[in-house]
């Protein structure tokens, strides 16, 4: 597995918990409300996935070019995310 | 809204548009251009099953030069990587007007290829249009509105982060193309910024040429002459035995690093006074410099070499890397495929949002058909002329006097009537150009396979992805483009 699907993984992961931080998306997959403790819990884990997305890319990149992948990964990330929200519960 | 705000959607949606009919284009071909090698190589039907070392390749093509070349006072040598796995080698007088020809990296011989601009014409296409420094001129200022579009877009957005992960695809029409547009935009926000930013820093010469007017009385040349060292001597006349030119390359790849050559020069082969200049690679790297070491070509000793640059210079072209991503392999280069592509879409999905809304206020009047057809012509248009360009490039005859030329008239000959079916057709001709873009995709994919493609990797790659996009066009026939049923 190369260092980039990994990272893409961990963003990915990261999203999604950015996105159950969230309270509309929380109902929207979850369809309950949720505590305003648990909705920032899954802020501050999504955040942290965010951030260690980055590690693969730099080891095997980098700081340079290393960043470059990471944003393409967070980019990628947030358009799988809206797009599997979008498709598992339709609004 | 505020008067601010409105003023600002104002030209985010009007300045968006009317530039989108360059920009969607220049995107679309700058996506295209980040594939340059594999596309000519595409394009030339070119194939290829051997491989071969640094040390073979210079060797094959110094014994092709000295048959061909003997009397250029300039020859060049580009070794074949994973992307180009031809050996490119050039001789002549005039750096810039150089006889070339590919050579088979097993055999050493000379491969007769289709006569075509191949990827470079998108790579052109997308930098000026093919007008030169007028064009550079056109697409910088487009590229100015770009920056202002997405700069008012972010402030004008006042929901960024609470619509963060928001696509509503059973909502009301016009809240779907919105979200797309919204996504579209933020997810590659990053890359908008830096590709713009950087897209008009590499322009920014043409159109603020104050600095080199003072500085060098106006000559480009001379700017590179200050940053980029070049180690020359005259020709003596008296003839010497020179080096094998693979012999200078172990002590290049001292300097380099193992694998690290790209290519050679050599000025004034056989003469006394000859130099073998090497370029170290630039894809390992962000900022687009060559490092270049210069031997004697008699004696093997090293004349001099550049690996530091001035500051400044380093600093830009390290712009002008970002920009043409040569650097991260084919990881990177997907993302900004992808990237480039999605920018295309936020653009065309803001362009129909716009004219939706304007033909809900004026109805379909003379100058709404007239700015639906600039925008199909646009979006499906530009579309429908790249892959014009690629079946053209297949279907018109090897042999045919001229017919790189002809592959060009093709694209604009297609996009011209691309203009007219959306202008006759309205509505309907977005969905019919997609339909007609897929085919013709899926029909160059399958003539290149079926015309040698198969048993080239770069070439059968290069179907696939044309396929996969044949798919996708399908697709945005299918589901996005048609507008509601009429009530």
């Amino acid at each position: 597995m190369s260092a980039f699907t990994i990272s893409l993984f961990l963003s990915i992961m990261g999203m999604a918990q950015l996105a159950l931080g969230m309270d509309r998306h929380h109902r929207q997959f979850w369809e309950h409300a949720a505590t305003e403790a648990s909705l920032k819990r899954y802020r501050r884990s999504g955040w942290g996935f965010l951030l260690t997305a980055l590690a693969p890319c730099l080891i095997d990149w980098g700081w340079a070019i290393g960043l470059i992948a990471w944003s393409g990964a967070l980019t990628t990330a947030q358009i799988c995310v809206t797009l599997l929200l979008a498709a598992t519960r339709p609004r | 809204m505020s008067p601010i705000g409105k003023t600002l959607l104002g030209f985010h949606a009007w300045g968006g548009m009317l530039f989108s009919w360059l920009l969607i284009p220049v995107f679309v071909t700058g996506s295209v251009a980040v594939f340059e090698p594999e596309v000519t190589h595409w394009m030339q039907m070119a194939s290829t099953s051997a491989q071969a070392t640094a040390t073979e390749a210079v060797a094959l093509a110094e014994v092709r030069l000295r048959e061909v070349g003997k009397e250029a006072p300039l020859w060049r040598i580009r070794l074949p990587t994973d992307r180009e796995p031809l050996i490119g080698i050039g001789w002549g007088k005039n750096p810039r007007r150089m006889n070339e020809e590919l050579l088979d990296a097993g055999s050493g011989e000379a491969i007769a290829v289709r006569e075509t601009r191949g990827g470079h014409f998108f790579t052109h296409f997308h930098a000026d249009l093919l007008l030169g420094p007028a064009g550079r001129w056109i697409v910088g200022a487009a590229g100015l509105v770009m920056l202002g579009a997405l700069i008012s877009g972010i402030l004008i957005h006042h929901r960024f982060f609470s619509d963060f992960f928001t696509l509503r695809p059973r909502a009301g029409k016009r809240r779907t193309w919105l979200d797309v547009h919204n996504l579209a935009g933020i997810s590659t926000l990053p890359f908008l910024l830096m590709i713009t930013y950087t897209g008009c820093v590499i322009l920014a010469e043409t159109y603020m040429p104050a600095a080199t007017q003072v500085l060098y009385e106006g000559n480009h040349r001379a700017i590179r002459a200050d940053v980029i060292k070049n180690f020359e001597r005259k020709a003596s006349g008296i003839p010497g035995t020179s080096l094998p030119l693979a012999s200078h390359l172990n002590p290049a790849e001292k300097q380099f690093g193992a694998g690290a050559i790209s290519s050679l020069i050599v000025r004034n082969p056989g003469d006394r006074n000859s130099l073998v200049q090497v370029y170290r690679r630039v894809d390992d790297r962000i900022s687009a410099v060559a490092e270049h070491i210069t031997f004697d070509a008699i004696s093997g000793d090293i004349f001099g070499q550049q690996r530091d640059w001035n500051p400044m210079a380093f600093a830009y072209r390290t712009q002008v890397g970002l920009h043409v991503v040569h650097f991260g392999g084919g990881t990177i280069r997907a993302l900004y495929f992808l990237s480039g592509m999605l920018g295309a879409v936020m653009m065309a999905t803001g362009t129909v949002l716009l004219l939706r809304k304007r033909r809900q206020q004026h109805g379909l009047d003379r100058r709404q058909r007239a700015l639906e057809a600039l925008g199909c012509a646009s979006i499906s248009g530009i579309l429908f002329a790249c892959s014009a360009l690629l079946l053209a490039n297949h279907l018109i005859p090897a042999e045919l006097a001229d017919r790189a030329e002809h592959e060009i008239t093709a694209f604009f000959i297609a996009w011209a009537l691309s203009l007219i079916h959306a202008w006759r057709r309205g509505d309907r001709a977005w969905r019919e150009q997609y339909l007609l873009v897929t085919l013709i995709l899926a029909l160059s994919a399958v003539v290149d396979l079926a015309s040698g493609g198969a048993f080239d990797s770069i070439r059968r790659h290069t179907d696939f992805v044309i396929g996969g996009f044949a798919v996708l066009t399908c697709l945005a026939s299918r589901r996005f483009i048609h507008q509601e049923p009429p009530r």
